[in-house]
């Protein structure tokens, strides 16, 4: 089965430089759409978990933080509760502090200028396209969301529907 | 003041017969204010305790759900106000991190109501904050309501003078939180007989007196018992006919993503989504209702 992913991802610039030349090549040769190679990228980012931290901070650094600020934040990697996961896959824990200074940018608040600590938890692996059939990186972010309401001063409800 | 509230407004039969406690006669409305001013300055509790023992010892409240006034001054001591029972003293908890039953709610709610009441007590009479000139002679009408929800609690004092006539109506809101076990009906319309069932600690809305859709047969043939525009007391409520929490706005976790066909999925690098929870939905025709008295209205007639 020819195996390619679907969506590929493109680095930008800091992502690039962050992950250096050696690694960013890897990187695009295994998520080419035609030629790449889900699992291969997999075990390299269980063989070298530099590589894996550093593949989750630019997926949270380039798609999280513009939600708070132009500014890319502070990006951590909890090394002691990261690494494989399971036969193919690969987990980070982390946070990420920034400011959440940009207008409009997070369902259109407008800008609170607090401080914001996001925690996640971030597994990589394979999946099956369910509709192609084809092997494709796939991307499960466990976001503390809870936290950032609670942070950006939103509040719940607390009135649930009376039962019919 | 019931424990409970299955709309978005209340007055009710708790709220209706403090008004008719508090909007007495002048002298006594005065002395209602002294009682208030008094504990103002000595910070205390006897505007509430003590400031109107006729009120906590009506029988109209044994047939409400706390069985007595008593229990309802304790509901609102404890629950409202954050106060605990101690011998025989009424004593708050400085540890406590809500206020009494509200949720993600730390404040002085006994002095905001007694400061809001104070305040209305002196715009109804006419006198300036600490004064105790003649003000009105004769005293505006006071209002209550409480609205929930809100992320934290206020009392709004609202008034107006009634054109071409020498009085005027000054409207309380008491703005609160939710609290602990709160419910909302999805629709104003009403089903049950009755506010309180058996399995469910908060009223719901019921058909009692006086439940209305405007325009629509009560299921009762007897009801309603005046024509809607001769009610001398009304709370309408203008909204769709039912509600409902809707699952189309996805609950983005990025973790699991879902097409709506049923095929759940990962998310690609590219999806990256903020969650905004669920999104209500108004559904069929707008409705006009008068809810039932024990459901949170008012009798048509004011009555208890």
């Amino acid at each position: 089965m020819q195996r390619r992913t679907r969506l590929p991802a493109t680095l930008s610039p800091a992502c690039r430089l962050l992950l250096g030349p050696e690694r960013a090549e890897i990187f695009d040769r295994l998520m080419d759409p035609e030629t790449g190679n889900p699992r291969e990228l997999m075990a390299a980012l269980r063989d070298d978990p530099g590589f894996g931290q550093a593949v989750v901070e630019c997926d949270t650094v380039d798609r999280l933080g513009p939600m708070f600020s132009d500014d890319r934040g502070e990006w951590t990697a909890e090394s002691a509760r990261s690494g494989a996961l399971g036969d193919a896959s690969f987990g980070v824990a982390w946070t990420f502090a920034t400011l959440h200074d940009k207008p409009d940018a997070f369902n259109h608040l407008p800008a609170t200028n607090r401080p914001v600590t996001v925690r996640g938890f971030t597994i990589l692996g394979v999946d099956v396209d369910a509709d192609s059939g084809d092997e494709k990186v796939k991307v499960r972010r466990y976001v503390d969301w809870a936290g950032v309401f609670g942070q950006l001063g939103l509040t719940l409800n607390w009135r649930v529907p009376l039962p019919n | 003041m019931s424990g409970g509230m299955p709309y978005q407004i209340e007055k009710g039969a708790g709220l209706r017969l403090i008004e008719n406690y508090i909007n007495a006669p002048r002298p006594e409305m005065r002395g209602m204010l002294q009682v208030l001013r008094d504990s103002d300055q000595a910070d205390d509790l006897n505007w509430i305790t003590t400031g109107l023992p006729q009120l906590w010892a009506d029988r109209v409240f044994t047939r409400g759900p706390l069985g007595s006034g008593t229990a309802v001054l304790e509901h609102i001591l404890r629950d409202w106000f954050g106060y605990t029972h101690v011998g025989s003293d009424w004593v708050k908890d400085p540890s406590a991190s809500d206020t009494g039953f509200w949720i993600a709610y730390r404040g002085d709610v006994d002095k905001i109501v007694r400061r809001g009441l104070r305040w209305a007590f002196e715009v109804a009479l006419g006198l300036p904050p600490g004064d105790d000139g003649p003000g009105r002679r004769r005293p505006w009408q006071i209002e209550l309501f409480w609205k929930c929800l809100a992320p934290w609690f206020e009392t709004w004092v609202v008034h107006r003078p009634i054109q071409h006539t020498s009085t005027g109506l000054v409207s309380v809101f008491f703005v609160t939180p939710t609290h602990q076990g709160a419910n909302i009906a999805e629709s104003p319309i009403a089903t049950s007989p009755q506010s309180r069932v058996a399995d469910l600690a908060n009223p719901v809305p019921s058909t009692q007196d006086d439940y209305e859709e405007l325009g629509r047969p009560h299921p009762d043939p007897t009801r309603p018992r005046v024509p809607a525009i001769q009610r001398s007391y009304g709370t309408w409520v203008v909204t769709h006919r039912r509600h409902e929490s809707s699952q189309e706005l996805e609950v983005t976790n990025n973790a699991r993503a879902t097409d709506f066909a049923g095929v759940v999925d990962a998310a690609d690098f590219v999806d990256w989504g903020i969650p905004q929870l669920s999104r209500y939905l108004g559904h069929e025709d707008i409705v006009i209702v008068s809810p039932s008295s024990a459901a949170g209205g008012v009798k048509y007639d004011g009555g208890i």
